[in-house]
């Protein structure tokens, strides 16, 4: 038996569930940021909320993403190494990318509460980029993580 | 130095070290811990033919060296007095975009190292 295995299915469903919240939340916050390089800076009360929800998501996400792991790595993977070694390269990318964007989740959370971007806006040079490298990384999950499950998602 | 600029450098160095330490355990080969979810255990070694997870080691090496680093760096700036200095708002500039390269560099990396890895490239 290997680790929370009975339980898959249900913290799979838990995992879509959050990421739906993340996906929503930081297409939204990529929105507002675009904003501030058109020099409009009137929602900024409502960016940071969208910033507080997918930090909180992402961790949510990311933990039930790491508790899957095992039952994912014994039961799923080695069809995948085995017959479509292309999807293991996929996934394998996305979780490195994923622990790249923990990283920088918390880094652009604590970046956001210290700085009001109207008044600091020498501040946007890391701040935006973080928030499109974000998007990029989620998409890519997203994408990939849909694809992998239309191949092969249980046992 | 004001709040913001300190989170901004200490956020900056955190991150960037964060993707290079990461980056690391794919050029160096560091022993780092692998879960072995059949045998329920961790084990330093990575043993051929069994399943096992190196992703935890990975990250924690990353998450851990890159969080070390920062705290060092803010206690060298606090012992330089950094809280009476103002930073010019070009060098924030320039450090926000030196970060941005140095992550992007590391996820394409991270990117071509998997592709090639797992054939993707050459198919």
């Amino acid at each position: 038996m290997v680790f929370l295995e009975n339980f898959y299915s249900f913290l799979l469903l838990a995992h879509l569930f959050a990421t739906f919240v993340l996906v929503g939340s930081m297409t939204h916050n990529l929105f507002r940021v675009v904003d501030y390089l058109r020099g409009r800076f009137n929602r900024e009360k409502l960016e940071l909320l969208y910033v507080k929800v997918s930090l909180w998501a992402y961790i949510i996400v990311y933990a039930i993403g790491a508790l899957i792991y095992p039952a994912f790595r014994v039961r799923i993977r080695p069809e995948f190494d085995r017959d479509i070694p292309w999807a293991t390269g996929l996934f394998e990318v996305k979780e490195h990318w994923g622990a790249v964007g923990l990283a920088l989740f918390f880094v652009y959370y604590f970046l956001r509460k210290s700085f009001q971007p109207n008044s600091e806006k020498e501040k946007l040079f890391l701040y935006v980029p973080v928030c499109f490298l974000l998007n990029i990384i989620l998409w890519y999950k997203v994408i990939v993580s849909c694809y992998l499950t239309l191949l092969k998602g249980s046992w | 130095m004001k709040k913001s600029d300190a989170s901004y450098i200490l956020g900056s160095v955190f991150v960037a070290l964060m993707g290079l330490f990461y980056c690391c355990t794919m050029w160096l080969p560091i022993p780092l811990p692998r879960y072995y979810p059949l045998q329920h255990c961790w084990k330093w070694v990575n043993q051929k033919g069994v399943p096992s997870q190196g992703w935890y080691g990975m990250q924690g090496f990353a998450f851990l060296t890159a969080g070390v680093v920062t705290l060092v760096v803010y206690f060298l700036l606090k012992r330089a007095g950094a809280a009476e200095k103002t930073v010019k708002p070009a060098i924030i500039r320039l450090l926000g975009v030196v970060v941005t390269l140095i992550i992007v560099i590391c996820m394409a990396y991270m990117l071509y190292y998997e592709f090639d890895r797992w054939s993707i490239l050459s198919n």
